[in-house]
């Protein structure tokens, strides 16, 4: 995907809602990102790990080591109910974010639509 | 874990460019291997995941010092947090001892002579307004930096921040060593105008404050050396 600065600043929005399922590790995060973007953010995975430490610093997210079945110790992240409220304000955000541009953009091809003929 | 594997030759990498905060390094190693090792697997179709299959997910993760990166911030915001509650430790614990210290003394004042009365008379103001400086310092550093927000890279805004933080600290430093060379001075003074019946007491509470400016001066110190790598690390 275009605009992998543009995608870093959204971060934050996108690790919360993929940890909205539930519970989950990074490389699980990783996976549901792909997943549900349908693979469209291509960033390196490992640029996950920083965020997720940071907003579990800032009492977003929790975090507990369990043992995996491979035997490994994993570290598996949940979101607080105050990376809840800041998921939904974030997302409210976004959504008149996107309202805006799209009422933008739509004015702006109508415009060329007419400059055109 | 073979030692020699390409995930932990990157995981030795990665601990090293972590290395300005052990603990963190020590952490966030054992997350990444569980990543890389899982995602290795996956690639192998559940099979022992080869050396290419290593490769392919160290491909995907990312460079190591760029992880490490991403780190700084947080560690240094975490490591500054601290060094403001450790100043205001050590400037809470100085002011109990200088009160112990008085308590034990008791009310009764003491006849000095006059050269020793001259010097009693400087150390004492100098004590008093040293430690009020240190104590408004410490106060407004670590306000300062618990008002500030964990930045998610750490960039010149940041550094200047940090810069202004330990100014401040820096001032709380010299006002504390100036506040406990002035408090040994009026110490000395006095067990040697009258001894008490215990010089115990004035010299395990001076021995404290010595202590107690010392262990700031340490912290700092490794707070300061944490941000030099941090700097170093994010090339800025």
């Amino acid at each position: 995907m275009e605009g992998g600065e543009i995608l870093k600043g959204h971060m934050d929005m996108i690790v919360l809602a993929a940890l909205q399922a539930g519970p989950a590790h990074g490389y699980a995060v990783i996976q549901e990102i792909h997943r549900r973007s349908g693979g469209a953010f291509d960033l390196p995975e490992g640029t996950i790990y920083p965020v997720l430490h940071r907003l579990e610093q800032t009492g977003l997210l929790a975090s507990r080591w369990i043992t995996a079945e491979s035997g490994r110790q994993r570290r598996v992240y949940a979101l607080t109910p105050r990376g809840r409220r800041a998921l939904a304000d974030r997302r409210a955000v976004w959504r008149r974010f996107t309202e805006a541009i799209g009422g933008l953009l739509g004015d702006l091809g109508h415009a060329n639509i007419e400059s055109g003929r | 874990m073979p030692t020699s594997s390409p995930v932990a030759d990157y995981l030795d990498a990665l601990s090293r460019a972590l290395s300005f905060d052990a603990a963190l390094a020590r952490c966030v190693r054992c997350e990444v291997e569980d990543h890389l090792l899982e995602a290795a697997a996956a690639a192998a179709d559940g099979r022992e995941p080869s050396v290419e299959a290593q490769h392919r997910a160290l491909a995907r993760f990312g460079d190591a010092s760029d992880i490490a990166q991403g780190y700084v911030a947080a560690s240094l915001f975490r490591q500054t947090r601290r060094n403001g509650l450790v100043a205001l430790l050590v400037v809470a614990g100085i002011f109990c001892v200088m009160k112990l210290r008085m308590a034990y003394y008791g009310p009764a004042p003491l006849e000095f002579a006059e050269d020793v009365q001259r010097i009693r008379a400087l150390a004492l103001p100098i004590s008093g307004y040293a430690f009020k400086l240190a104590l408004v310092s410490a106060v407004l550093g670590a306000v300062y930096i618990a008002c500030r927000r964990v930045p998610a890279r750490f960039h010149r805004a940041y550094d200047r921040e940090l810069r202004r933080y330990f100014g401040l600290c820096a001032v709380a430093v010299a006002a504390v060593i100036t506040s406990v060379l002035s408090d040994a001075v009026l110490t000395a003074t006095r067990l040697s105008a009258a001894a008490p019946p215990s010089a115990l007491v004035p010299l395990l509470s001076m021995a404290a404050e010595i202590a107690f400016a010392g262990g700031l001066i340490l912290h700092l110190r490794r707070t300061l050396r944490h941000m030099a790598c941090a700097v170093t690390l994010s090339r800025i």
